[in-house]
């Protein structure tokens, strides 16, 4: 109803009045709507302004920081991925591409102005997602549609001291919106604390571009900073991450800092370390090539150090490497002298299983470089067989010929482990069969593509396969615990269909001045990946 | 015979066969070489350790005699194998010639443990046959396929005939000195017309294990080879040898030219053919009737049945009047001799046993050495009643005489008492055992798993040793521990009577467990007491005294006890009448075969009480209250009992309490510790345990004085009296200090002049109501 003053005479044909009253009713509220459509225009460009800088709202010191990058641009992006599928995930989780995709009552073009294109997700507490920080900044018909929301009665105002919060009963979240900011929390005291932030306690604006800058072709991406309890403290001060939905594939790509007291337990293993230039591995269903820049024996110790495992330890690999007086090469001798010095670089695969193996035995392949001069001197680390051990017996046995050194430790072929020596490298197999299959054409081990220190490779098929060959022969006695040869069928029909929906996992890490670098790729198994 | 009158016997024969078509008989032999190349793995010996053999010594082959009598063909193959798997013999039936039909296809192996392995696919089983090798399989059962297909394209008119010859110096029991062998060598000689020999085949018992240590990896078809080289010597060109091991389960070689090494080897095949040969020259082939007898029986119940089959192949080959049985694993002699016995009473003039033929079950051993610790036994997995299985089966295939009519099982009579029920069973004990085992299936088979599967699944019952500590997580180890298991308490079933081994034996089937199952459950107690694991499984502890004499007043001897027992069971009161031996009566659990609480029709009253202060039960004898099933269905008097308890020299850990009428009434108690000790009563009154005794424990000592107080000072103790006596619940004691205690499971006063037992099963309510049962009484 207009406020407008009106002035009524009886003399007036109430007709004509009427006409001309119609006439001048829509003509004096136009001429107004001019200048009230100013001031409106005015208000919400005065209320729409972008008075507030973001990064003045999120914590320095947060333990947990995420950015999402276009969100509402890539949702139908990420939620189509088929990695989704590929990932044996969580009910949490694999509810993520329904909840991008699903229809929240609210039309598209009113989240497009509500969540701006960088959103914060930040936090004090990893695990805890009661204080959770949603922030980002709004488009200014984003501000206004708030307005409305706030005018609607669907959110408590919730004075807080001046700071002017709005409390939405169903779901339980307190916002507040700063300029165009729009600060999101299930926590009242988060969104009080992101809300009067002293300056030395936020983000600087610069601090904020270079996340953006560090997540360049990243959808996701954020940090996580661990502190004392939290599960991964002992090992990590910070964790950089940024992921990426493709189709078909997933990418992530890391940064992590070590703690001091695990950079301290590791130093045998990665002091001075540096991207190195890997070699791909002999292919099989799962692959590691490693270049850590020392010899084998010095890894294992290494590793020793770091686990505090017994069987890595110096004093064992000493036991093992040292002959005493008479004592026949056992198998632990004779790998030690195969492997001790070779390196830095090394690769191992997993090739097969043999299940009809006395035990079904894994076969496994590991290449390493090799010294040129130190063919010779593994050979003559192996005394010639005496008179009275027989042929089959266990005792690391020469073949000059074939240029390799096997160890019959019982039963057959996949139970000799045996090693060929060439001039630059040593290829060591669980079984002679595979060390006989690389006699001709040994593997190429070419250089990888981008330079790290460690790169792994995982088929997934490839391995519930070859496992399903060997847990069948415990099935057919009676012996796998848990199973009979219905149940275990199902079983193993259920982990190829799960293993199936990913074709391959890589991970390729590198070291350098206490930072690891890592990249992950999760490839879907899809027609149109190869 | 002459050699030339032989021969025109044999043409005359063929010559009745022309004009005689339906007389028509063919055969034709042939034999391919089955060497594995260097490198795989050969069968026999666990300690090899599945390593590939290193070369040849003497090659291996594979032998074939195809058999047609006009109705009925035949290949009967024989190999230089250790066994006939199951792998094998499915893929030689699919490439055998599709001339024979598979049920009358028979494959047997000389049991030749230097002869190729890498063939059998279980993985248990490839600890003895090294790795499975599906191209070595293949192409060992196309050279049966090439030997079978060659045979048939040999066959040609011919005769047959058989004999025997006996010898004692070239096979020796292998685990018994003096133990029984089989003195026979069966010969079978198949000539053509020309009176040629086609084939000789020598059925003898021995282990082909005589390849010397130094070449235990080299291929060698063991002293089969010399014989056949020898024979091949000794007859005319093209004559095929073959070798058919006998029940060779526990008979090797023997030495009868002292001989060592390759040489030894060489002798007894050398020998064994020149007796073959001579049991030959007075062989008269003629036109025989062939039958071959099969059938695919459901195997009994065993332990190992996870990695065992459950049924199997038994075949027979009757020519003429000889019968040959084809067992499927190795039989011991004792069984190969008792099966020619029983062949000759049904009407057969001759019966060869051929092992290992078309599968390997392991061996078979008679009932009587079932208990021994020896690998035979060891190797038995389906029971002692595996025995009488094979019997059984073999008497269905035999086509002459009749076979028994199966045992017609007695249906038992059942009655209540008071909360108990009450079996009579009748019959021989086997029935006897069948009946329980029906009545009470679920009752046994719940304490079995109670007292063995679920130990043993929990872990409780395996061993912290190796191999057992070396499985990962993931492997099932119960199925390599229950059989150990079972194996490992059989040395109880030592001195057992026949009749209780019976009833066991019995009571197993009718509760459809494997009869180790079934022991295991018997003794778990006594395995309990000397683990440090579990201690689920108590002993009782009870009390027991006897009223003898004037105290006892006009019934001469009284005896009561009540057995203590810390566990929920259901009580039972069960009376055999077996067709040998006492009636009996005695209270205790459906799954217990043994007797705590027993008397039988002659008066005589047995009962028992773990004493712990005599030492653990041993691990050599059965369990006391098996012991006492026995006595009490063989024994008249206490004197007696005690003569036949104190025969199981190595029983410890209890007292036994024996009281008779006959002759005179007598109680008396035996101690059974290190030495045995045995007491008789005082002033009438005898007690199991002496409070004064500083052995006795507290809780004893005060069961027992209590009971020697309330009884003391009466003149005369009565029935009533010895009823108050057993449901004294003595307001100031508590537990086992107490009488009638929360564990006691039955009270029982026994009238052993009247042939009266008055039982009562503790209610929580009510105490003891007193049951009266008469030995002999109709159940109802």
């Amino acid at each position: 109803m207009s406020d407008t003053v009106r002035t009524y005479s009886p003399t007036r044909r109430p007709a004509a009045v009427r006409r001309r009253r119609t006439s001048a009713g829509c003509a004096i509220p136009f001429a107004l709507l001019i200048p009230v459509a100013i001031v409106v225009t005015l208000y919400a460009l005065w209320i729409t302004r972008d008075s507030t800088d973001l990064a003045s709202h999120l914590p320095k010191d947060d333990r947990l920081r995420v950015t999402a990058i276009d969100v509402l641009g890539h949702r139908e992006e990420i939620a189509a991925s088929g990695i989704w599928q590929a990932l044996p995930l969580d009910d949490d989780l694999a509810r993520i591409p329904a909840m991008l995709t699903q229809d929240i009552d609210m039309p598209q073009w009113v989240l497009n102005n509500i969540i701006g294109p960088q959103c914060f997700i930040s936090g004090d507490a990893i695990g805890d997602g009661q204080n959770l920080l949603f922030v980002t900044k709004m488009h200014r018909l984003g501000v206004l549609i708030e307005r409305g929301f706030r005018w609607s009665g669907n959110a408590e105002y919730d004075r807080a001291g001046g700071l002017g919060l709005r409390h939405i009963l169903d779901p339980n979240l307190y916002y507040a919106v700063r300029g165009r900011v729009l600060l999101v929390s299930p926590s009242r005291r988060a969104l009080i604390h992101a809300l009067t932030l002293e300056p030395g306690e936020a983000l600087t604006p610069e601090e904020l571009d270079r996340i953006t800058v560090d997540l360049a072709n990243q959808q996701v991406g954020g940090v996580i900073h661990f502190r004392d309890d939290d599960p991964y403290a002992e090992h990590l001060d910070y964790l950089r991450f940024g992921i990426r939905f493709d189709p078909e594939e997933a990418h992530a790509k890391f940064e992590a800092a070590l703690s001091d007291a695990w950079t301290s337990r590791v130093d045998g293993l990665l002091d001075g370390l540096t991207p190195q230039t890997l070699r791909m591995p002999a292919d099989g269903m799962a692959v590691i090539s490693a270049h850590l820049g020392k010899p084998i024996a010095e890894v294992w110790k290494g590793i020793g150090a770091a686990t505090n495992l017994p069987a890595f330890s110096a004093a064992q690999w000493n036991e093992w490497s040292t002959l005493a007086e008479g004592e026949a090469p056992g198998l632990a001798y004779t790998l030690t002298q195969l492997l001790g010095s070779a390196g830095p670089g090394f690769q191992c695969s997993w090739v097969g299983v043999d299940p009809f193996a006395m035990i079904p035995m894994p076969e496994l392949v590991l290449t390493a470089d090799l010294e040129p001069d130190t063919a010779a001197a593994i050979e003559a680390a192996f005394p010639e067989p005496p008179a009275n051990v027989p042929a089959y017996a266990p005792y690391p046995r020469i073949d000059n010929g074939a240029g390799m050194v096997t160890y019959p430790i019982f039963g057959g072929p996949s139970l000799h482990p045996t090693a060929m020596v060439n001039d630059n490298s040593i290829l060591v197999a669980t079984s002679r069969t595979v060390t006989e299959r690389f006699i001709e054409a040994p593997p190429a081990r070419e250089p990888l593509p981008l330079p790290g220190n460690l790169y792994l490779r995982i088929r997934p098929l490839e391995c519930v396969n070859a496992l399903a060959d060997a847990g069948q022969q415990f099935v057919d006695i009676g012996a796998l615990k848990g199973y009979t040869q219905d149940t275990y069928r199902e079983a193993v029909a259920r982990w190829r269909r799960d293993a199936e929906r990913i074709k391959e996992c890589s991970a390729l890490l590198s070291h350098n001045n206490g930072l690891i670098h890592g990249e992950i790729r999760i490839l879907s198994n899809s027609p149109t990946n190869p | 015979m002459p050699r030339l009158l032989r021969k025109w016997s044999v043409l005359a024969c063929v010559a009745v066969c022309c004009v005689s078509a339906h007389a028509l008989f063919e055969a034709g032999a042939a034999k391919a070489d089955i060497t594995p190349p260097e490198g795989v793995p050969l069968n026999g010996y666990f300690d090899r350790l599945g390593r590939g053999n290193v070369g040849v010594h003497d090659p291996i082959s594979v032998r074939c005699l195809y058999l047609d009598d006009g109705n009925t063909n035949v290949f009967l193959v024989s190999a230089d194998l250790c066994i006939i798997n199951r792998e094998l013999r499915e893929r030689v039936v699919e490439l055998a010639p599709d001339v024979v039909p598979p049920e009358r296809i028979i494959l047997t192996a000389t049991h030749n443990h230097n002869g190729t392995g890498a063939m059998v696919k279980s993985l248990i089983a490839r600890s003895i046959s090294g790795r499975f090798m599906p191209d070595v399989l293949d192409t060992t059962a196309q050279a049966f396929g090439t030997a079978m297909q060659e045979a048939y394209d040999n066959r040609r008119r011919a005769a047959i005939g058989y004999g025997t010859v006996q010898q004692q110096v070239l096979s020796v029991n292998r685990r018994l000195d003096k133990g029984p062998m089989d003195p026979q060598i069966g010969v079978i000689r198949v000539d053509d017309s020309d009176g040629n020999a086609i084939a000789i085949l020598a059925n003898f018992a021995a282990h082909p294990t005589s390849v010397p240590g130094d070449d235990a990896m080299r291929v060698s078809a063991d002293y089969p080879g010399f014989f056949y080289t020898e024979l091949e010597k000794l007859t005319n060109p093209g004559c095929v040898p073959i070798f058919l091991n006998g029940a060779e389960g526990n008979q090797t070689c023997g030495n009868p030219e002292n001989k060592s090494g390759w040489e030894r080897t060489e002798s007894i095949g050398r020998l064994l053919a020149i007796r073959t040969k001579e049991a030959a020259n007075d062989i008269t082939p003629k036109i025989a009737t062939l039958h071959v007898g099969f059938a695919r029986p459901t195997l009994p119940p065993s332990l190992a049945a996870t990695f065992l089959p459950r049924d199997t192949i038994v075949q027979t080959l009757e020519i003429d009047d000889l019968l040959m049985t084809f067992v499927p694993g190795e039989p011991c002699v004792e069984i190969g001799l008792e099966l020619r016995r029983r062949a000759r009473s049904r009407g057969y003039a001759s019966q060869f046993t051929v092992a290992l033929a078309n599968d390997h079950l392991m061996y078979f051993v008679p009932r009587e050495l079932y208990s021994l610790p020896i690998y035979e036994s060891g190797m038995n997995f389906y029971g002692p009643g595996i025995e009488n299985w094979i019997y059984d089966r073999f008497s269905e295939l035999m086509t002459r005489g009749e076979a028994a009519a199966p045992a017609t099982i007695p249906e038992p009579q059942t009655s209540d008492v008071g909360v108990a029920q009450r079996v009579v069973l009748t019959g021989d004990a086997y029935s006897i055992g069948i009946q329980r085992g029906q009545l009470y299936r679920d009752a046994i088979r719940a304490a079995y798993e109670r007292d063995v599967l679920a130990p043993l699944e929990s872990g409780a019952l395996l061993p912290d040793t190796p191999p057992y500590s070396w499985l990962p997580g993931f492997i099932d180890a119960s199925v390599v521990a229950l059989p150990a298991l079972g194996i490992g308490a059989r040395p109880l079933l030592t001195g057992l009577p026949e009749a209780v081994f019976d009833e066991l034996e019995g009571t197993a089937e009718g509760a459809g467990l494997p009869f180790d199952a079934l022991w295991l459950t018997q003794t778990a107690h006594v395995f309990a007491e000397h683990s440090d694991l579990t201690l689920r499984y108590r002993s009782p502890f009870c009390t027991m005294l006897a009223i003898v004499g004037n105290r006892a007043g006009a019934e001469d001897l009284l005896v009561a006890r009540t057995l203590d027992w810390p566990r929920d069971e259901e009580p039972v009161v069960i009376e055999s009448r077996p067709d040998e031996g006492f009636a009996l009566v005695h209270v205790g659990f459906p799954w217990n075969t043994g007797v705590f609480t027993g008397m039988n029709e002659a008066g005589l009253v047995v009962a028992a009480e773990r004493v712990e202060s005599l030492g653990a039960p041993s691990l050599e004898v059965p369990p006391i209250e098996i012991v006492l099933r026995g006595v009490l269905q063989s024994a008249s008097t206490a004197a007696k009992a005690a003569s036949a308890i104190k025969e199981f020299t190595a029983l410890r850990g209890y007292v036994v309490m024996l009281a008779s009428i006959e002759d005179k009434p007598q109680a008396l108690v035996l101690e059974l510790g290190a030495s045995v000790t045995q007491r008789e009563a005082v002033d009438g009154i005898l007690l199991a345990q002496d409070p004064e005794a500083p052995a006795t424990d507290d809780a004893a000592r005060n069961r027992y004085a209590r009971a020697f107080q309330l009884i003391q000072d009466e003149r005369i103790v009565g029935i009533s009296e010895l009823q108050r006596l057993l449901g004294d619940r003595q307001g100031s004691a508590s537990g086992r200090n107490r009488i009638l205690n929360d564990d006691t499971q039955h009270a029982v006063v026994f009238e052993p002049k009247t042939r009266r037992m008055h039982v009562a099963f503790p209610d929580p309510s009510e105490g003891l109501t007193f049951h009266t049962i008469k030995v002999g009484d109709d159940a109802s």
